[in-house]
């Protein structure tokens, strides 16, 4: 075998193994190609199903989370109301200690004037000439001594105090003479009315709402 | 030269059986997406019809649970936010409040 045969004869085994890998890598790469499309096309069919499901059994999903966030929409909207309560019940009861001190006559405030005001609101209110008075027994002593001297802006009008006293911090229940005409001045029930009347107004200054 | 045609012949040869192996493989790649494409259908249609029965879908309604779990918390914590503002109330808007009912219940 001569020296340029050999050489022809190398280079056509170097050829046909090239020729031979070129030929397995396309088909490789191919069916890479094939099995990467197949693959998303799977991942598509999964991600229309789930969608499709979903649609299916929204109604039953909407209910699970309706029920779990609104449980604690619930929950919060009443610890939230809770404490509002809490707090505007400590506003209130400090304003009813305060009160309570004026009534004592442990502060400024002249609250003799203030239980002439009352009284006066009182029987202006009932609109009649005689009177039964009814408060705490410090209330009852002092006006005992010194209703006759409370100039209310009225004439003819006639004064009697119950025999027992109430159980108020301050204030009057003034009745008519026969009882059919009664007016709750006390300082507990102008605080409840305030309370009732004036609650938003109070929570608004407490930045409640 | 005869040495150089029969090599030639087996080289062909090896080409050939390149081809065929090479086909062999886009066979099966072909086949094995088949497969998978097939089994993804039927999943997904027995995942339609136990849906529509109201059935297998308890991971959907587990996945569901965690996000509104995840939600509520955060409701929580909105309100919880808005009481502690609220236990936060100044002293001076409480002395405020208060002087205010004190002075409606206090005739003019």
């Amino acid at each position: 075998m001569s020296e340029a045969d050999m050489e022809l004869e190398t280079k056509l085994i170097d050829r046909a193994v090239q020729e031979r890998e070129k030929i397995l890598q396309k088909a490789k790469a191919r069916a890479a190609t094939i099995l990467q499309k197949a693959e998303n096309e799977v991942e598509r069919i999964k991600r229309d199903t789930e969608r499709q499901v979903v649609n299916i059994v929204g109604s039953e999903l909407r209910a699970v989370s309706d029920r779990i966030v609104g449980q604690a929409e619930l929950e919060g909207r009443e610890t939230l109301m809770d404490a509002r309560k809490n707090l505007l019940d400590s506003i209130f009861e400090e304003a009813r200690e305060r009160l309570n001190e004026i009534a004592q006559g442990n502060t400024e405030t002249d609250y003799h004037n203030i239980l002439k005001k009352l009284i006066s609101e009182a029987i202006i209110a009932i609109g009649e000439d005689e009177f039964i008075i009814r408060a705490n027994k410090e209330d009852l002593e002092y006006l005992r001594e010194n209703l006759s001297d409370m100039d209310f802006g009225i004439t003819g009008i006639d004064f009697r105090f119950a025999e027992e006293a109430v159980n108020t911090m301050g204030g009057v229940i003034v009745e008519n003479r026969d009882g059919t005409k009664i007016y709750r001045n006390t300082l507990e029930g102008r605080l409840m009315t305030v309370r009732q009347e004036h609650e938003a107004e109070i929570a608004q200054t407490l930045g409640l709402i | 030269m005869n040495r150089i045609l029969s090599m030639g012949g087996r080289l062909q040869r090896l080409l050939e059986e390149a081809e065929s192996e090479a086909d062999r493989i886009l066979s099966e790649a072909r086949a094995e997406a088949d497969a998978m494409i097939n089994e993804a259908k039927e999943e997904s249609e027995y995942r339609l019809s136990r849906a529509q029965r109201g059935t297998g879908i308890d991971d959907l309604i587990k996945s569901e649970e965690e996000k509104a779990q995840k939600e509520a918390q955060k409701v929580k914590e909105r309100y919880l936010s808005r009481v502690e503002e609220i236990k936060g109330v100044s002293t001076e808007k409480r002395k405020e409040a208060v002087n205010m009912i004190v002075e409606e219940v206090i005739p003019e």
